[in-house]
C-alpha cells in the first residue's frame, strides 16, 4: 500500500467560480479560499488562448 | 405581458447565481418570465427561440449581465428588473464582507496558499478546461463541476493528471466527498469505512445517503459522465479505486456507474480485482455476470449496491433487499393504493429530477412490467416523441438538456414548475395510475424540494378527484437527516399531501409496479428478487 493522498486527508480546496460553493464548503468548516473568477480577456476565449500561450513565451 | 431588459456592462455573476436570481424573480407576483444570464451567444439564441431577446440585449457581449422580463405592465416590469438590481447589490457587499480574501485569479490564489491540494471548477464551460489545467500544472487535484467542455479536452486534462499522479474529477461531476467534505451536490453524512467512486452524481448522492444510515462514508470520489466512455478510458475510476485501495480509512469499495465500454469495463474490473478489498460494482442496467467472473460483488440498483456494501462491511454475507418493509405491510399499502383506481386507469408515469434515478426506475420496471416510453429511453424506439406528452408507461427526466439549458431553466433539483406541470397534467389524464416522483437534497439542492411538490401533490389528486377518480403518488426522497432540508421532515410534508414515500428510488419503482398492475407482479418480484 502506498501512502494515501493528502488531499484525502486533509483537502485544502481553492473554489473557482460559483461562489455558493464557495459558502457550502465554509459552511461544513472546511479549508477553503475564494476565487471570484471573471472571464479572461473580457469572455473572449480565443483572445485568452492567446494572452496564454504569451504569457508562456 | 410586456418584456423589458437591462443590461450591466462587463458584469460577471456565475450561473449558479443567476438560476437561483432568475428563479426568484420568476416566482414574483406579475411575472410571466424572468431571465438573469450572461450575454453569451448561447444564451441571446435562446432569449431569441423565447421571443424575449431586446434589441439591448442583442449589442450586449458575452462579458454584460443581462436581465430580462415579461411581466403584466410596463410598471412591474421596472420593479422587478430594480428588485434584481437590488438581489445582486447585496450578494456584492455579501462577498464583501463575508470572504475574508477574495483572489481574483487561480494563480493569485494558489500563491497566497501554496498548501492548498484542490482546486474546484464552476466556471463556464468554455473557461474549465483552461482553469483545470491551470491547476494541474500547479500540482493540485482538480474537480470540474462544470459541463459543456469539449470531450477531447476531458481527455487531454485526464492524461495530464495522470502523468503527474493528480486526480480530475468531472467534467460535469456534481458530486464529491472528500474526508467528510462535500463538493458540488453532496448530502451531509456520516463517516465511516466505505468509500464510492462514481460516475454518477446522483447515484453517489443515494449510494452515499443509504450507507450514512449505516457505518458511513470515507469519501465519494466523481469521475465526470463520460469517464467510462471508450475515449477517456476510465482514467480518473482506475486512479479512485488506487486511492482508496490506498486509503486506510477505506476498508470496503463501491464503483457506480452506467455500463462502460467493454474495453474500458474490463479495465476496471480487472483493476479492482487487484486492490484486496471488497468491492461492490454497480453497473446499472449492465451484465452481472462479468462482474461476478472477476469475483467482485455485483448490485443491480443504487439501494442493492448500498445495502451490499453495508453487509460486506460487517462481515455478513451480501444478499439482496426488494423492500426495506415487511412484505405484509408493504402488499398492504399497495393494496389500498390500487383498490381505488379505476379499471381506465393503468399507467406509471415517472417525473424525475435525477436521470440516473429515471433510468433505474425505468430499468426496474421493465423488468417486471415491460417497456416504457422516454426521453432518455432503454432502446431508441421508446424514446417519446414529444416529451412532453406521455404514451402508455412513460418515464421523463426533467434534467436533460431539452429542459434545462435549450429553455433557460435552471435544473429541477432547484426549479420545480415544469415537474409540478407535467404532475397536474399527469393529473388530468384518465389512464394514469400512479404518479412516481424523486427528491434530492443536500447541498446546492432546493431548501424545500417537498413543501413545493407537497401542494402540487394535493392539487393534482383535487384535479383526478374532480374528474371521478383516485390518483396515487409514490415518490422517494435522498438525503440524510443531517442535510440542511431534513430527510425526516421533507418525508412527512410528501405524506402529509397523501403520497407513499419508499425509502429508495429502486422500492418506489416497484411500488408503482404493483400498484399499477393491481400486485399482479407480487409474485415474480418476490421469487426473481427483481
Amino acid at each position: 500500500m502506498r501512502e494515501p493522498a493528502r488531499f484525502l486527508r486533509e483537502p485544502k480546496i481553492i473554489n473557482v467560480g460559483a461562489k455558493h460553493f464557495y459558502d457550502d464548503l465554509k459552511s461544513q468548516g472546511a479549508d477553503t479560499v475564494h476565487v471570484d473568477w471573471r472571464p479572461p480577456a473580457g469572455g473572449d476565449r480565443e483572445m485568452a488562448d492567446l494572452l496564454d500561450k504569451l504569457k508562456k513565451l | 405581458m410586456v418584456i423589458r431588459s437591462r443590461v450591466y456592462k462587463g458584469e460577471y455573476r456565475d450561473s449558479i447565481f443567476l438560476m437561483r436570481i432568475s428563479q426568484q424573480l420568476g416566482s414574483l407576483d406579475g411575472v410571466r418570465q424572468a431571465s438573469a444570464l450572461m450575454a453569451t451567444d448561447a444564451n441571446k439564441c435562446l432569449l431569441r427561440e423565447a421571443g424575449t431577446l431586446t434589441d439591448e440585449v442583442e449589442r450586449a457581449g458575452p462579458n454584460d449581465l443581462a436581465i430580462v422580463v415579461d411581466t403584466v405592465s410596463p410598471e412591474r416590469a421596472e420593479e422587478v428588473i430594480s428588485k434584481a438590481r437590488e438581489m445582486m447589490v447585496e450578494a456584492a457587499k455579501e462577498l464583501a464582507e463575508k470572504v475574508e480574501v477574495i483572489y481574483r485569479t487561480l494563480d493569485a490564489a494558489a500563491e497566497a496558499r501554496p498548501d492548498s491540494n484542490l482546486v474546484l471548477v464552476s466556471v463556464p464551460g468554455a473557461f474549465a478546461a483552461r482553469e483545470a489545467e491551470r491547476a494541474l500544472e500547479l500540482g493540485k487535484h482538480v474537480m470540474i463541476f462544470s459541463d459543456g467542455v469539449p470531450l477531447e479536452n476531458e481527455v487531454r486534462l485526464k492524461r495530464i493528471g495522470r502523468e503527474r499522479g493528480l486526480l480530475v474529477m468531472g467534467p460535469d461531476c456534481g458530486t464529491s466527498i472528500i474526508n467528510g467534505i462535500g463538493l458540488g451536490f453532496a448530502d451531509v453524512v456520516n463517516r465511516g469505512p466505505i468509500g464510492i467512486v462514481a460516475a454518477a452524481g446522483t447515484g453517489a448522492q443515494a449510494v452515499s445517503s443509504l450507507i450514512s444510515a449505516g457505518p458511513g462514508v470515507s469519501h465519494v470520489i466523481g469521475t465526470g459522465s463520460r469517464d467510462l466512455h471508450d475515449e477517456v478510458g476510465g482514467i480518473t475510476m482506475l486512479m479512485g479505486i488506487q486511492y482508496l485501495a490506498d486509503d486506510p480509512g477505506t476498508q470496503t469499495i463501491v464503483l457506480i456507474s452506467k455500463p462502460p465500454a467493454p474495453t474500458v469495463s474490463k479495465k476496471v474490473l480487472d483493476a479492482a480485482k487487484q486492490v484486496g478489498k471488497p468491492i461492490v460494482v454497480c453497473f446499472l442496467g449492465g451484465d452481472p455476470k462479468i462482474i461476478e467472473e472477476a469475483g467482485l460483488i455485483p448490485a443491480t440498483t443504487l439501494e442493492d449496491a448500498a445495502v451490499k456494501a453495508m453487509a460486506v462491511q460487517r462481515g455478513e454475507k451480501p444478499k439482496s433487499m426488494i423492500f426495506s418493509a415487511s412484505f405484509d405491510e408493504v402488499r398492504k399499502t399497495a393494496e389500498e393504493e390500487y383498490s381505488r383506481l379505476e379499471p381506465g386507469q393503468r399507467y406509471i408515469r415517472g417525473i424525475y429530477s435525477g436521470g440516473t434515478f429515471c433510468n433505474e426506475a425505468m430499468l426496474i420496471v421493465r423488468d417486471l412490467i415491460g417497456d416504457a416510453y422516454s426521453n432518455i429511453p432503454l432502446k431508441p424506439e421508446l424514446k417519446l416523441e414529444d416529451s412532453n406528452r406521455s404514451r402508455e408507461h412513460t418515464f421523463v427526466d426533467y434534467g436533460e438538456d431539452e429542459f434545462t439549458a435549450k429553455i433557460g431553466k435552471p435544473h429541477p433539483m432547484i426549479y420545480h414548475e415544469l415537474r409540478q406541470k407535467r404532475m397536474l397534467a399527469e393529473a388530468s389524464d384518465p389512464e394514469t395510475a400512479v404518479i412516481l416522483l424523486d427528491i434530492v437534497l443536500g447541498h446546492g439542492a432546493d431548501m424545500d424540494p417537498a413543501g413545493a411538490l407537497a401542494k402540487t401533490i394535493i392539487r393534482a389528486k383535487k384535479i383526478a378527484e374532480e374528474g371521478g377518480r383516485y390518483l396515487s403518488v409514490v415518490a422517494s426522497v435522498c438525503g440524510t437527516p443531517q442535510d440542511p432540508q431534513d430527510l425526516t421532515s421533507q418525508e412527512e410534508k410528501l405524506r402529509g399531501a397523501g403520497a407513499v414515500v419508499m425509502p429508495s428510488n429502486a422500492q418506489a419503482a416497484r411500488m408503482t409496479a404493483l400498484i399499477a398492475t393491481r400486485g399482479k407482479v407480487w409474485e415474480r418480484m418476490v421469487e426473481e428478487k427483481l
